[in-house]
């Protein structure tokens, strides 16, 4: 199989093309990953802080969470703001544990708290913790009564398919975004390094062909003047047709002896 | 004539064809990049929109529990109080919301926050109007959001017994989504930096093995048997134009020589037979013989030396991967900061930085003696093999001690490595050219340096510090690629020790000579002392403290490397002009060293970027300079020992700069902060050039030089 130069040199410039696009596609897949989550995020934050400000204003009153009965109505409300809740619980917290008080997923009242959103909670730098578990990603606010302290929770429960799904559906568009841009740019790097080497081909295929037909003994003279190479080529071409000429001089007269002979 | 010079291409008929080559791709690079910046902006808009909608639903719904908790004590929409506030309350926690309004159903503005609405500004009349003639946010806010002037408008029906009785507008910057995509702008331009570097670096490594390389052994064996000598033919195979061009040319010399030895051979039979008509024969044949030289089987010669290309395209990816680490690394040893008794936390961060630079300093004089004799192939690729497996384990080391472990090893690689490419590099070129094999080694360093430095921070911010070493170990496992097909003869032979040629012996021999100590401790020792503590250390704490990205934080170091790949040979070219590097020494101790004050000037992340500049400079000058104004004072310690032992002892010494750095910074940097450390440091090495220049004018280097000789006599 014969390869032309351009073929090489299109290789370079194309792979540095898919170093460059394939890098530029994840960062913006990160980028919008990122954004996405960084959305949906603070949409539930929102969500957990509204419930978090209607719950304290009952607080307030000088209700303790057990005694809430509108729980059902605050959460409910707010979660017909975004369906993508997939449940909300509230919990209170107790001097040795705690347990729930009210979730909108069947879970039932004193079930225990899982500890991973107590420690998240009680580890929170902000108004609001996280959590990322394999099916659901957690946000959660905490509660306080009126004296400032610490008595519960809210949490909002997100599929994580939710995010997953988008997440997979700017994934595909990306990358065919990022093949069909590769498949353009795999055929300007060769049709560009064609036109690019096409005068060095044809000069180095002209100095080939000057060759050949040197060794076929059709000699056509591509002269010593040019550059390096070609006056070299010129010269050699010289040297050999004068080398030719003396020995086919030499070689008829051998013939001849021979013949005689 | 060296492949990939200008003149070269020039003289084979390429002239500009690289230059149009990198055109090309630059262009294709930018094309290509900017479609697909495109695309993402058009997915942003796509899926993210909906999503910011989503979100101020949420906002709005809040709002809604408190409007309708106000509307069901039975206090009309227009007579609420406090809104003002309440309206701030919400700007204030949604940094993306411009402005929120309430509106009558006519679209009159009830209550209205944020400063698009209040500064009074002809948006604000814009946005008055349109909310008087939007309509459709009174019947159903389906059909999604508006744009008006330069928000984006989100309208929200308020709703009670069936009837809209006002419309909460929430507007946001038209362009959030945009902004979002343009973020990651500095991010695209890195990449396609480094792209660039890559393509260039890889398109001179074809183009100098497979055009210029072949095409010079082309002419050079033209001009061979343009002279009449057939001997000779190419080894060179490629299936391309070149190949077939060397095999053309190849078979003519093979045909001249076939046809010389059926002629020689005829001629010979002929003498055998009959000897007087051969006689004749035979002065003809001489005559032929006097001007061509032929063999029956012409030698084949490589004609081209393409391993100094490869051995350059392995320094870059070897540098290249090493540095990918720069700009994060002290953050790396913060984050898996363990304490050790005795020392702070800033002193543990310096502990793998300085054990590295102690390692190299230590490997790098010692492989030089032992790889005397042995086979470089095999030294390289052991090199390499621990400088990937140091890499590898340092990016999941637990503690401190087990990155200890694995920079040291990774130390051990890497100096073995660049030793053996800078020897193999300066060998290659010469002595006729060493200072060109200098220059070639410094740019490809330094370019290697920007792209990994660079390109690290970005790839850090996705995936991590540790991950980030892990594939910085991939890429420095590419190396042997462009390793196993360089052509090596094993290092100069052992000769016979001098007393003088062991390092010991080489260390008293230069510590007499009063300007070498001077430059050496008051030149050499501060630039590295100062490259460490403030590159390698304080540079990337302190951006990282000021809240800057890994990405930024990353391009704010590359500004180093872009000063150093870019004007060293400039300075080099003005240096070798002067022919005095003092005054090129001292400045540059001076400008490094006062720039980094300038942070005390400005303690925020401009101040650095100045200071990195006027350090990038002031080395760019001055550390070649070091080299000649050394090669300078030490003639007769030269004539002596070599001038690679000199250099060498030069090199080996002032790494001990490189070891101080980040302790003296871990020192300084508790009691006095980032910044206070930066000019203190700057301070230093300002002081030593100062130093420098008064050892100088007090004993100047020509009466040195004769007393030298006279010192060593009255010794002897």
């Amino acid at each position: 199989m014969q390869f032309s130069l351009f073929i090489k040199i299109a290789t370079i410039v194309f792979t540095t093309l898919a170093f460059a696009l394939g890098i530029t596609a994840v960062l913006g897949y990160f980028k919008f990953r990122k954004t996405l989550i960084d959305f949906v995020q603070d949409r539930a934050v929102v969500s957990a802080l509204s419930a978090q400000s209607a719950i304290e204003s009952n607080l307030d009153l000088g209700l303790s969470l057990v005694m809430l009965r509108t729980l059902p109505d605050i959460l409910g409300r707010v979660r017909s703001t975004d369906p993508s809740i997939q449940s909300m619980v509230v919990f209170e917290l107790r001097r040795d544990d705690a347990s729930i008080i009210y979730a909108t997923d069947g879970r039932a009242a004193e079930e225990a708290v899982p500890p991973a959103w107590l420690a998240a909670q009680a580890h929170a730098e902000g108004p609001f913790w996280t959590l990322t578990e394999p099916d659901t990603v957690i946000v959660g606010v905490p509660l306080r009564n009126s004296f400032g302290q610490n008595v519960g929770g809210v949490t909002l429960l997100y599929s994580r398919a939710y995010v997953d799904d988008k997440l997979a559906d700017a994934a595909s568009q990306l990358a065919v975004w990022t093949a069909a841009l590769l498949g353009a740019s795999a055929v300007l790097s060769v049709i560009g390094s064609f036109f690019i080497f096409r005068p060095v081909q044809r000069r180095l295929a002209m100095l080939t062909r000057s060759l050949h037909r040197l060794d076929t003994g059709n000699i056509v003279r591509i002269g010593t003047e040019g550059n390096e190479l070609e006056s070299g080529i010129g010269h050699l071409e010289e040297k050999v047709g004068a080398a030719l000429c003396d020995l086919e001089v030499l070689s008829n007269e051998l013939a001849r002896t021979e013949a005689r002979a | 004539m060296k492949p990939g010079d200008a003149n070269v291409l020039q003289q084979l008929g390429l002239k500009r064809i690289d230059v149009r080559v990198m055109a090309f791709t630059l262009a294709l690079l930018l094309t290509a990049t900017a479609g697909l910046s495109f695309a993402v902006l058009r997915i942003f808009e796509r899926e993210l929109v909906p999503e910011l909608e989503q979100k101020l639903t949420a906002i709005y719904a809040t709002m809604r529990i408190d409007i309708d908790r106000a509307l069901g004590l039975r206090i009309p929409l227009e007579s609420f109080r406090g809104m003002d506030v309440y309206l701030g309350d919400v700007l204030r926690h949604h940094g993306e919301i411009k402005y929120v309004a309430i509106t009558d159903p006519a679209g009159r503005i009830l209550y209205q926050g944020g400063e698009p609405l209040t500064a009074g500004t002809p948006g604000a009349v814009l946005l008055a109007d349109h909310f008087m003639g939007d309509r459709r946010a009174v019947e159903a806010h389906a059909a999604g959001p508006t744009r008006v002037d330069t928000y984006l408008d989100f309208a929200f029906p308020i709703e009670r017994d069936d009837r809209t009785i006002g419309v909460v507008h929430i507007g946001v910057d038209a362009d959030v989504v945009r902004h979002k995509v343009t973020e990651g702008v500095f991010n695209v331009a890195t990449v396609l930096l480094v792209a660039l570097l890559l393509a260039f670096e890889f398109l001179l490594l074809v183009m100098n093995t497979r055009v210029t390389g072949p095409l010079m052994a082309v002419a050079k064996l033209a001009r061979t048997v343009s002279q009449g000598n057939f001997t000779v033919v190419l080894d060179y195979r490629a299936k391309d134009e070149v190949g077939r061009l060397v095999t053309a040319l190849n078979a003519t010399v093979a045909r001249v020589c076939a046809i010389y030895s059926d002629v020689e051979s005829r001629l010979m039979t002929i003498v055998a037979q009959r000897p007087q008509i051969g006689e004749r024969l035979a002065a003809a044949f001489e005559h032929v013989s006097r001007h061509y030289r032929c063999t029956r089987t012409p030698e084949a010669q490589r004609g081209f030396n393409s391993s100094l290309s490869r051995t350059r395209t392995a320094l870059f990816i070897f540098i290249f991967a090493e540095s990918l680490s720069y700009s994060f690394f002290p953050m790396f040893v913060k984050e898996i900061h363990s304490p050790i008794p005795g020392l702070s936390q800033a002193a543990v961060i310096g502990l793998p930085i300085s054990a590295f630079w102690l390692v190299v300093a230590i490997t790098q004089p010692s492989v030089g003696v032992w790889a005397r004799g042995r086979r470089r192939r095999s030294l390289f690729l052991l090199g390499i093999a621990l400088t990937v497996v140091g890499l590898a384990f340092a990016g999941v080391a637990a503690d401190v001690y087990e990155l200890l472990l694995w920079r040291s090893i990774t130390a051990l690689g890497y100096g073995t490595v660049l030793i053996l490419c800078q020897s193999y590099i300066l060998d290659s070129a010469g002595p006729e050219a060493r200072t060109q094999g200098a220059a070639l080694f410094t740019s490809v360093y330094f370019s290697a340096t920007l792209c990994g430095t660079a390109i690290g921070g970005v790839i850090a911010n996705q995936i991590g510090y540790g991950m980030t070493l892990v594939v910085s170990a991939f890429v420095a496992a590419l190396t042997p690629l462009f390793i196993l097909r360089i052509e090596v003869a094993p290092a100069e032979a052992a000769k016979p020790a001098a007393r003088k040629d062991a390092p010991g012996g080489r260390i008293v021999a230069l510590a007499t000579n009063p300007h070498f100590v001077a430059v050496t401790m008051l030149a050499g020792i501060p630039a590295r002392l100062v490259n460490a503590a403030f590159l390698f250390y304080l540079a990337p704490l302190f951006l990282d403290a000021l809240g800057n990205s890994k990405p930024e934080t990353a391009r704010v170091m590359t500004i180093y490397a872009i000063m150093m790949a870019f004007s060293s040979p400039i300075w080099a070219k003005l240096v070798d002009r002067w022919r005095n590097p003092l005054p090129f020494v001292i400045c540059g101790g001076l400008l490094s060293g006062f720039g980094m004050t300038v942070v005390l000037l400005r303690p925020d992340t401009w101040g650095v970027v100045v200071a990195i500049t006027l350090l990038g400079t002031a080395q760019a000058f001055s550390m070649t300079s070091q080299i000649t104004l050394v090669t300078q004072v030490t003639p007769h310690e030269r004539r002596q020992l070599g001038g690679a032992a000199v250099l060498g002892m030069f090199r080996m010494i002032e790494r001990a700069g490189s070891v101080a750095g980040p302790f003296l910074a871990a020192v300084l940097v508790g009691p006095y902060g980032y910044h206070g450390s930066m000019a203190i440091t700057g301070l230093i090495v300002a002081g030593a050039a100062v130093l420098l220049a008064i050892t100088f004018m007090i004993v100047p280097p020509g009466r040195a030089r004769i007393a030298a000789p006279q010192a060593r006599s009255q010794r002897a």
